[in-house]
């Protein structure tokens, strides 16, 4: 139990506060595909590390690379909206990462490339997430102010921060980063329900941008430890009760809020 | 391009798909003037705007900048109202000087109480949005402000006022300013220079020679634009 207790500590919370800080971003700048395009990115790149025969890890951060240029590459838009551009990428990575799969269906732990699996974590890799999403909370703290100012107008952003194309790029980069460690611990199904549950669940309460990435981390941890313990009682995987714990969060946020906002004598 | 100017186009074009948005745009923005560009709606002014201050990319003819801070308030004050910001954060993050002293002097200045600070940005009326939209631009202290539309949710009573006030920031900066408006009588009184833009220019000069153009004529009517002026504002001589 102590060394499950150790894992979450060392590997799920820290994800969890990285997922909250890029998830910000995600929704304010309404780029929720984004999150799926890169998550489903990872299953591409398990498929294709089996058929090539490198590690899996290797795939993923490859592919999730590529996904991320690619999206990079591709935004401003065009004939196609951008959202639906997100989604054929979204779906396209989920259909070729399934198809390349099927053809090593003897070697595949299915339930575990689709919802992670915390708990056979060794502590070297608990180790390189806690490194990893540490790196991304470190830049993305110190590009913060830049980001923001992106969320809130990418013109008057495009003005006041130097190279703005360069600023997104860094932030796709820290997805595509977020996707190659959480795999292992959310799966590629949850990866985006990480960085969007716990976000959505901190905005009634939030009253500032640090504010509202500091309550969805919490939320997040809160969500991840919430969902450890549910599996243990009911015995379920760990990162769908970890998402449901989440989805309770942000019920629960957002009934508070209705009832704070009711009009007087209802 | 010469020490006194802020930027200068030399037959700038600008295209989509193939279809002209802007062409043969040649003009220059000097230190300390009020340049105002007026038109139709879809005549390109915004478009032209971004290509001033180098949010768009021209498709021909060249654009020269001084080094220089632009402050920019965008058309109806677009601002992502999901991001949980308060006024006085919002504008901490472009003042050049963030003191509660120098955010309320532009508060007061556009006539809006300091109480505002404490509001969500989301929470905002259309008016006061695009007021605090022109603090932030004014409290980056820039050689270049340029508002789009920065009367647009104003109401008539507080227009003139808004305007002055743009006049004397813009004077105790010595910045120059960029205006695009729809209100010609706002725009004749406040301005050195009016550019009319209807994917191209149309014709351009200082108030008092505009008017008797035969282009500007043609394209607002006669006398469009009488009728709004206050006991202290004249039509131009």
């Amino acid at each position: 139990m102590t060394a499950i207790v150790a894992k979450i500590m060392l590997a799920g919370l820290p994800l969890a506060a990285a997922a909250a800080l890029l998830g910000c971003m995600i929704q304010w700048r309404g780029m929720s595909f984004a999150g799926d395009a890169l998550a489903h990115s990872a299953l591409l790149g398990v498929g294709l590390a089996l058929v090539i025969g490198v590690d899996w890890r290797v795939g993923v951060g490859a592919i999730a690379l590529l996904m991320a240029l690619h999206l990079h590459a591709g935004r401003g838009g065009g004939r196609l909206s951008a959202d639906a551009v997100l989604a054929v990428s979204a779906h396209a990575s989920l259909a070729a990462g399934a198809c390349l799969l099927y053809l090593r269906r003897s070697s595949v732990d299915w339930e575990s490339i689709l919802f992670g699996s915390i708990l056979t974590v060794r502590t070297v890799e608990a180790v390189g997430l806690l490194l990893a999403s540490g790196l991304i909370v470190v830049a993305g703290a110190l590009l913060w102010r830049r980001l923001v100012l992106l969320a809130l107008n990418d013109e008057i952003a495009s003005i006041e921060n130097p190279r703005p194309a360069l600023l997104e790029l860094c932030f796709l980069l820290l997805l595509a980063l977020y996707v190659t460690v959480g795999v292992r611990i959310v799966g590629v199904m949850l990866l985006n329900a990480m960085l969007i549950i716990p976000v959505a669940a901190a905005r009634p309460l939030a009253h500032s941008p640090a504010g509202m990435a500091l309550l969805a981390a919490a939320i997040g941890m809160a969500s991840m430890a919430a969902g450890t313990a549910l599996s243990f009682a009911a015995d379920l995987p760990v990162a769908p009760a970890t998402a449901l714990a989440a989805c309770g969060a942000f019920v629960l946020t957002w009934g508070w809020d209705a009832l704070r906002r009711r009009p007087a004598g209802k | 391009m010469d020490s006194s100017d802020l930027l200068v186009m030399r037959g700038v074009a600008y295209s989509i798909a193939g279809r002209d948005i802007l062409r043969g745009i040649s003009m220059r923005i000097r230190r300390g003037e009020m340049l105002s560009m007026v038109g139709p709606n879809g005549g390109g002014k915004t478009t032209l705007l971004r290509l001033a201050i180098g949010s768009r990319l021209p498709t021909g003819g060249s654009i020269e900048r001084a080094s220089m801070r632009i402050g920019y308030q965008p058309q109806q004050a677009q601002l992502n109202p999901t991001v949980p910001l308060s006024v006085a954060a919002l504008l901490r993050l472009s003042a050049r000087d963030p003191s509660r002293t120098s955010i309320s002097a532009r508060l007061e200045l556009l006539g809006l109480d300091a109480g505002v600070l404490d509001q969500q940005v989301g929470d905002l009326s259309g008016g006061q949005r695009q007021l605090v939209s022109i603090a932030r631009a004014m409290l980056r202290e820039p050689d270049l402000l340029v508002l789009d539309e920065p009367g647009a949710y104003c109401d008539q009573r507080n227009l003139s006022a808004l305007y002055r006030a743009i006049g004397e920031f813009s004077e105790r900066q010595g910045c120059a300013t960029i205006c695009v408006s729809h209100d010609l009588s706002r725009v004749l009184v406040h301005s050195d220079h009016i550019l009319c833009i209807d994917r191209r220019i149309v014709c351009q000069g200082g108030p008092a020679d505009i008017v008797r153009d035969a282009e500007f004529e043609q394209l607002f009517g006669e006398k469009a634009y009488t009728g709004v002026f206050t006991h202290h504002e004249h039509y131009p001589k």
